[in-house]
């Protein structure tokens, strides 16, 4: 049963506390719309050493937008140095506005036409295969962020001295007010071991 | 008491208020609602009783009435703000104290916590204060203490676990159930535990208030307030919420310390006092505002 919790804090006498903490992690994870990104949360705090250990699985498998699954890219008119990207949706325009005038400088992007952008390059026969694969957002980097800012939020504020590791499948945070010690990350890495384990058998 | 009710005739109730020789300590109105909060002698509840009943209004005790309470976060970072803290503060407010907000600058953490002489001295012109803690027994126990060193008013600590306050070294009240909350307090117990928070400061208060009868004041607080609006005419111009904010020993008057500490001096009573002769006025820690203490009859010789 144990290990088919979500969220689950251990904490050495301090009952209380730890159910309290988990209330506020599961509080943070969905203020934050982290719910479905985290597989499972293992926390183990102790106040009197004091250490924050924070373990958690994530669900792998966002796939970022590109340019072609949301537009249509062509070369312009005959004679024209020109893309032109006609737009099935207007859900990414502001990043796609913000990567072209990165790349083309803002006078090269002529955006007349709520759904047209017309993108003026001499090099455009190669321009409009780069451009259709060009990633416009990406998923996993925002997805990353939202996860730092609730690792800061869950945290207590006094723990400043941090350490991490973030993969794709996992992340894990020690941080205390005094410097690391290595047996809390051994421990940390112990309770990911035991987590990784436990997934891999189920699946 | 409290007056929650109808904008419409409520000047009636306020007349009939001061009619009987009772003080409006604070009067708000959000559009059509207005509440006041105010002071009226016992043998005449009857007739406030009535007319508010005749304004279709509703009247409550607010027994934290005429205080002024800090409610102490250790920071103001959202690891401890807003909910918890804002919650309590309403429900001491909805019972007519007068809230403050205290975020210390360092108040995290067990052993980096600390706790500066501007922060004391902000915290002691308060007639109590509440500090909310967090999780953890330990945490409580051992380290947030440091922050309740040099506080002269009494403290009560709110924090999760249920803890002996014989525990926590110079807390006068502990209240459990509340900790660390990432959520508005909605459920059964929080609201439990919410109204515990106020009914311990109410008994702390109750016991001051005590203390001061048996040595009463040479004038009551909310007489002052009274003098003050109509002698000082710059006060009707303040914007600050509560422009003169009643505290069980005395006032806080917002306006700046340098220009008006002579004139607030001078504001003089039909017996032939000035408040100066009867009070100390002194500089506030907040934004340079004036603080009056009212002293007692055994060190002024008066009552009036």
């Amino acid at each position: 049963m144990e290990e088919d919790e979500k969220i689950m804090v251990e904490s050495p006498e301090e009952e209380v506390g730890g159910n309290v903490y988990k209330q506020v992690i599961s509080d943070v994870l969905s203020d934050l719309a982290l719910g479905r990104v985290i597989k499972k949360v293992r926390v183990y705090v102790d106040v009197t050493e004091p250490v924050f250990i924070f373990v958690a699985l994530r669900h792998t498998g966002l796939a970022s937008v590109k340019l072609k699954d949301f537009a249509d890219v062509e070369i312009g008119e005959y004679g024209k140095h020109q893309v032109i990207i006609n737009l099935n949706k207007e859900a990414y325009i502001p990043q796609l506005l913000q990567k072209l005038w990165e790349r083309y400088g803002k006078g090269n992007i002529i955006h007349e036409e709520r759904a047209v952008v017309v993108v003026e390059t001499p090099d455009y026969m190669n321009e409009v295969d780069i451009l259709s694969e060009m990633v416009i957002d990406e998923k996993a980097g925002e997805i990353n962020e939202r996860i730092v800012d609730s690792m800061l939020r869950i945290i207590p504020e006094g723990f400043r001295v941090r350490y991490h590791q973030m993969t794709r499948e996992y992340f894990l945070f020690v941080a205390s007010e005094d410097s690391i010690k290595q047996e809390w990350k051994d421990r940390a890495q112990a309770i990911l071991d035991k987590l990784l384990g436990g997934v891999g058998s189920i699946a | 008491m409290m007056y929650e009710g109808g904008v419409y005739k409520h000047n009636l109730l306020v007349e009939l208020v001061e009619d009987l020789g009772g003080y409006i300590l604070q009067k708000n109105i959000m559009q059509t609602e207005v509440i006041i909060i105010m002071l009226v002698p016992m043998k005449d509840i009857h007739l406030v009783e009535d007319m508010t009943k005749k304004l279709l209004g509703e009247l409550t005790r607010a027994p934290l009435s005429g205080a002024e309470i800090a409610v102490v976060a250790p920071t103001l970072a959202y690891h401890h703000l807003p909910h918890l803290d804002c919650d309590i503060a309403e429900f001491l407010r909805r019972k007519g104290a007068k809230t403050n907000m205290v975020g210390l600058g360092r108040g995290v953490g067990s052993r980096i916590c600390q706790i500066s002489a501007y922060e004391r001295n902000l915290i002691n012109e308060h007639d109590l204060a509440v500090y909310i803690l967090g999780n953890f027994k330990h945490c409580i126990t051992e380290s947030k203490p440091r922050l309740f060193e040099g506080i002269e008013i009494p403290i009560v600590v709110t924090g999760a676990p249920e803890i002996d306050l014989d525990a926590i070294k110079n807390a006068d009240a502990y209240v459990g159930n509340l900790g660390r909350q990432a959520h508005r307090m909605r459920k059964g117990d929080e609201m439990h535990a919410m109204d515990q928070v106020v009914a311990e400061v109410g008994k702390i208060l109750d016991t001051e208030r005590e203390d001061i009868g048996k040595d009463p004041q040479s004038v009551m607080p909310p007489r002052v307030k009274k003098e003050i609006e109509d002698q000082v005419q710059e006060i009707n111009e303040v914007l600050s919420p509560l422009p003169i904010t009643l505290r069980l020993k005395g006032l806080k008057v917002k306006l700046d310390y340098d220009e008006f500490h002579d004139k607030i001096g001078e504001v003089s009573f039909v017996e032939g006092l000035k408040l100066k002769d009867i009070a100390d006025i002194r500089r506030s820690n907040m934004k340079n505002f004036i603080l009056v203490d009212i002293k007692p009859k055994s060190e002024s010789g008066y009552v009036i």
